[in-house]
């Protein structure tokens, strides 16, 4: 483009173009009116507003953006569970699967499945093919055999159970084990094995009750005394003798007496020395018991059974077919046991 | 901050708006712009080197930017003029290889002299003649207009678009000899008239008016050499 001279300074010159336009550029050596090309035009640089600082802020803040859904793209895509799926074979492996059907990560539900994939890592690998690395994992340590049918739970968004089906069905057509495809909501956790017997108290004589006789015992007399039984409060058997409660209103009444139980003896002027010549009376019919009599707790016997059983050989004898629960009759003694 | 560097910034921001004082500011700090010319050459500077017209133009464009904020002034214009002078040096490299027609022949002749020229010099010479009292007869009309010529290069548009939209409002007011005779008349833009007649922004026209000025002037009778300069941009709207 060429560009006309227009006005001249010392260090600058004032040049009008052939589109209109005026520049300042380098004199070198002009004069007025005389055409150039090819000058050195000055450079403006934007002054900066508070406009240009709102679109570069603006610019860095969608460039932010960009990148940030980028990255939770990426994220979601590659690193984020979008399913979990449970292969259960003797070994239960848990597998988590990302929305490319690709592994995350495995997680070993049953002591097995630790040995099974020990030296092996499924992580990266297609979900039917990891699973079908787990069942000839299993096949060749003989969990499995040929013919067994495995459970795979699965749940999440990675397709139908009957697609999943099918491609296992498909990717296990070599291995001759039929894949039964489940919906996680059906998956139990495999019982952990019979804890060791560390806690194993003898048997606790269960007081009769009258809530309790939906449960196939026998008719009780209603007792009050159900607030105090042992197998709620066991770790209280070497309290002293349970003193007499206040006498309940109503049968009904014994439930809501419950919590009070345990403050009975602080309120109790005159508490049973424990231990000492308190049998355990047998249960009475309720017409015949006084109000103030309750049974103390049936777990203390146990530090005194020999007492009971010599002394008072029917009623313990009663009572231990009460709490044993081998007869279906249960034989209340006739005469009421006054404590002394 | 000594009395010399602030009285020197003071003088900076006054020449930054006032062409007379960015000349005179050039012409005291011509020892300078001298020195930092020589420094890059690594060879005193002569009044004929381009390097030194260069410099003395990055001068110019300092004194133009400079803020307070930037720091010491003369450390700021001497990073320009080394910038300037770098670019140029980069340019030339280019066309390195290129033989200059300024070159000497001989004793007596340049190397120009021994090409045929078909060009007329004298005919140039009126013309360039003839140019020139068009430029001064423009900057006398736009004094009455309140504007200078650096005022119209610093207020000429930038942006391809922007430019445009000025030639647009141009073309409508060429169109129109009336809006044309009013603005020389009332020696106004008739803005809003050309906004509306050539559908475009008032704003970006009222951005540019200074702009618009000298270009309407151009357009008026009496200007036909710089009219024909740029008339290869103008004529796309005589065509429509």
């Amino acid at each position: 483009m060429k560009y006309m001279v227009m006005e001249i300074h010392n260090g600058y010159a004032v040049l009008m173009g052939e589109d209109s336009s005026f520049a300042f550029s380098a004199n070198m050596g002009y004069k007025v009116g005389q055409t150039v090309s090819d000058p050195i035009l000055m450079e403006k640089k934007e002054p900066r507003t508070s406009r240009n600082i709102i679109i570069k802020v603006a610019a860095a803040a969608a460039c932010l953006a960009i990148a940030c859904c980028t990255g939770y793209h990426l994220y979601s895509v590659n690193y984020k569970t979008s399913s979990t799926l449970i292969v259960s074979a003797s070994a239960e492996v848990k597998l988590y699967i990302n929305k490319k059907d690709k592994v995350i990560s495995t997680e070993i539900l049953s002591p097995d499945g630790e040995e099974l994939l020990s030296g092996s890592d499924l992580t990266g690998k297609d979900k039917n093919e990891a699973v079908r690395n787990i069942l000839e994992l299993s096949k060749s340590k003989g969990y499995i055999s040929d013919g067994d049918t495995v459970s795979v739970y699965i749940s999440g968004q990675n397709g139908s159970s009957d697609s999943l089906k099918k491609e296992l069905e498909q990717e296990l057509s070599g291995l001759s084990i039929a894949p039964e495809v489940r919906s996680m909501d059906e998956y139990t956790k495999p019982q952990a094995p019979p804890a060791p017997a560390e806690e194993e108290k003898p048997a606790v004589p269960k007081p009769p009750a009258p809530g309790h006789e939906a449960e196939g015992k026998a008719p009780d007399p209603p007792s009050p005394e159900k607030g105090v039984s042992a197998p709620e409060e066991p770790e209280k058997p070497a309290e002293p003798d349970a003193p007499p409660a206040p006498p309940p209103e109503a049968p009904a009444a014994a439930n809501e007496a419950e919590p009070a139980a345990p403050e009975a003896p602080a309120d109790h002027d005159d508490p049973a020395p424990p231990g000492e010549d308190a049998p355990p009376p047998p249960p009475e019919a309720p017409g015949n018991q006084p109000p103030h009599e309750i049974r103390p707790p049936l777990s203390m016997p146990e530090e005194k059974p020999a007492p009971l059983l010599q002394e008072n050989a029917p009623e313990a004898q009663a009572a231990d077919v009460i709490l044993s629960g081998d007869s279906p009759e249960i034989q209340l003694p006739n005469d009421p046991i006054v404590l002394p | 901050m000594d009395q010399d560097a602030k009285q020197l910034i003071s003088k900076v921001y006054e020449a930054k708006s006032n062409s007379r004082a960015a000349d005179e500011l050039i012409a005291a700090y011509m020892p300078f712009i001298r020195s930092e010319t020589s420094k890059f050459m690594d060879c005193p500077s002569r009044e004929s080197d381009d390097e030194l017209s260069i410099a003395m133009f990055a001068f110019y464009e300092a004194i133009r930017n400079y803020s307070r904020l930037r720091g010491s002034f003369l450390k700021f214009a001497s990073l320009y003029i080394k910038n300037r002078l770098i670019d140029n040096y980069r340019k030339e490299k280019r066309s390195r290889g290129i033989i200059s027609l300024d070159q000497p022949n001989n004793e007596k002749d340049q190397l120009i002299d021994t090409i045929a020229d078909d060009k007329d010099e004298y005919a140039d010479a009126e013309l360039r003649e003839a140019t020139q009292q068009e430029i001064n007869e423009l900057s006398e009309q736009m004094k009455d207009f309140g504007v200078s010529m650096s005022d119209i290069a610093d207020n000429s548009p930038r942006q391809r678009r922007t430019l445009e939209i000025c030639r647009k409002a141009v073309r409508y007011a060429r169109s129109k000899p009336e809006i044309l005779e009013d603005f020389l008349r009332t020696k106004k833009v008739p803005i809003s008239k050309l906004a509306e007649g050539a559908e475009v922004e008032k704003k970006s026209l009222e951005r540019h008016s200074r702009y618009l000025v000298a270009v309407l002037l151009i357009c008026t009778n009496g200007y036909e050499i710089m009219r024909g300069h740029i008339m290869q941009v103008l004529k796309g709207g005589e065509q429509q």
